[in-house]
């Protein structure tokens, strides 16, 4: 596949490229209820603020789609508002999303959206939002090439949780580049995201892959079937420490044991001390999941993140391409 | 339970037997229990042996065992192993897990010999493609829990219950 067509295709299967849409004549969100991958395809209608911190709250979505969900929420929130107030509720949105999810950096997000609308003065929200996802996703699609450029040329990528079709943009960089690409992903307890979500859109995209439990990564580390691990990052500092899914850390400590190069996606970077993001603590009843029945239930503890220094990563991928120093 | 709770505990690891329990319980600190995928043995055979023992659990996911080593909530590790030979131990699938994080935040494993388990006859799942007998994807490729073979070097500094 030449690099062309790489950055040309857009018949891609997986809904998780863009989980969260616009309907403009309804004026509706359409969320992809992430809750029900692998066994259902299917959308919750967001109309109000309110319907939208739920879908949040709940994890319908997340990542990528909870972005995407702050973007659209906060160009319909300001349609029919006269000038000056766009940028309030669009803070308003921010401050809202930030207490149903604490550790996602909404308010940077609003401050980006923000600039748009100031740099394309006159133009309706929702264009400069539609505008905005093009340009990232453009974006997503260099970056592939430029991560894709670096590794081997049959590459055994290690991954957890998902990054919203970033995986999936990587294995048709590695083809244009002539290179093969065999996912390892990790299951991502409780959520299972790795299971629900990157296994099922890898597997529609006919990706090679394999699942396993989160604890076996290391003994295959050691075995020496991994070539590289990537990860997302919710969050990342200007030193280059990630906050990121839990499990994360792990990854990134037996990949240091075992030589393995480790990767984050990261966007955003800020001049902050990473401790002083607060870890989202999910309900008990959550690190269950997937249990039926439970009785009695043991006490249990769920942070939903954790903090990987930037001692432990080998490079970033960003929106600029590859960095190895600092994101 | 908030994670601030969580100071100075035990990391138990493996099947335990009745002398495992009752050396935690004679610690008399909050035992951390993780799930100990793809059997779940953390869920159902090691929390209600403890729970019996009136052993303060908390149960966490594999993964979570990260930020709990990295906020240095974890003052031993109890790795309960099935076979030991000249070269080392062999434990349940994931104990290299716990091992490398253990010695990585300097924390001491704790050994002891227990049983040896046949886990297909006693657990459903034996992959990530089922959780509790749920299957996920019949058909897709999964890495096959097996036990693990850890040399003693890598488990240094270790002791073994009295």
């Amino acid at each position: 596949m030449p690099k062309e067509d790489f950055l040309n295709k857009s018949d891609y299967k997986t809904p998780l490229l863009f989980p969260v849409r616009f309907d403009r004549s309804a004026k509706t969100i359409h969320v992809l209820d992430e809750t029900k991958l692998p066994w259902e395809e299917a959308y919750i209608e967001v109309r109000t603020l309110p319907d939208a911190e739920q879908v949040l709250y709940e994890m319908k979505t997340r990542a990528f789609g909870q972005v995407l969900l702050f973007l659209y929420t906060a160009a319909s929130e300001t349609l029919g508002q006269s000038a000056g107030e766009p940028e309030t509720i669009i803070d308003t949105v921010a401050r809202r999303f930030k207490e149903k999810r604490p550790t996602f950096d909404f308010p940077s997000i609003a401050a980006l959206l923000k600039k748009a609308l100031a740099h394309q003065k006159g133009e309706p929200p929702l264009e400069v939002v539609e505008a905005f996802i093009k340009r990232f996703d453009d974006s997503r699609k260099r970056r592939a090439l430029a991560f894709a450029a670096i590794l081997p040329a049959r590459a055994r990528i290690l991954t957890l949780c998902n990054v919203n079709g970033e995986l999936v943009y990587l294995y048709y960089a590695l083809k244009s580049l002539g290179k093969q690409a065999h996912f390892y992903v990790s299951e991502t307890r409780p959520y299972l995201q790795g299971t629900r979500l990157t296994l099922f859109e890898l597997r529609k995209e006919g990706i090679p892959c394999a699942l396993l439990c989160d604890n076996q990564a290391a003994a295959l580390m050691s075995e020496k079937k991994v070539d590289t691990v990537v990860v997302g990052a919710d969050r990342v500092n200007t030193r280059g420490d990630i906050i990121n899914k839990i499990g994360t850390y792990a990854l990134a400590r037996f990949a240091q044991v075992y030589h393995v190069p480790f990767y984050a996606y990261t966007q955003y970077p800020l001049d902050i001390d990473i401790e002083h993001i607060p870890i989202e603590q999910r309900p008990e009843e959550e690190a269950f999941m997937f249990y039926e029945t439970l009785e009695p239930r043991p006490e249990s503890v769920y942070p939903n993140f954790d903090i990987t220094p930037s001692t432990y990563i080998s490079g970033y991928i960003t929106p600029e391409g590859v960095k190895r120093e600092k994101p | 339970m908030n994670i601030e709770r969580l100071k100075g505990s035990i990391l138990a690891w493996g099947v335990l037997d009745t002398a495992a329990a009752q050396y935690v319980q004679g610690l008399k600190k909050t035992v951390i229990v993780p799930e100990m995928r793809p059997s779940c043995a953390g869920m159902f055979r090691n929390i209600p042996l403890l729970t019996r023992q009136k052993v303060a659990c908390a149960y966490c996911t594999d993964n979570m065992l990260g930020i709990l080593f990295y906020q240095g909530r974890i003052e031993e590790t109890l790795l309960v192993y099935s076979r030991e030979d000249a070269r080392g131990i062999t434990a349940p699938s994931g104990s290299s897990y716990v091992s490398v994080l253990s010695r990585a935040h300097g924390v001491k494993i704790r050994l002891h010999k227990g049983d040896v388990l046949d886990y297909n006859a006693v657990f459903k799942d034996r992959d990530a493609r089922t959780l509790c007998g749920r299957t996920f994807y019949a058909d897709a490729d999964a890495v096959t829990a097996r036990d693990e073979e850890i040399r003693w070097d890598e488990l240094e500094p270790y002791e073994k219950i009295k």
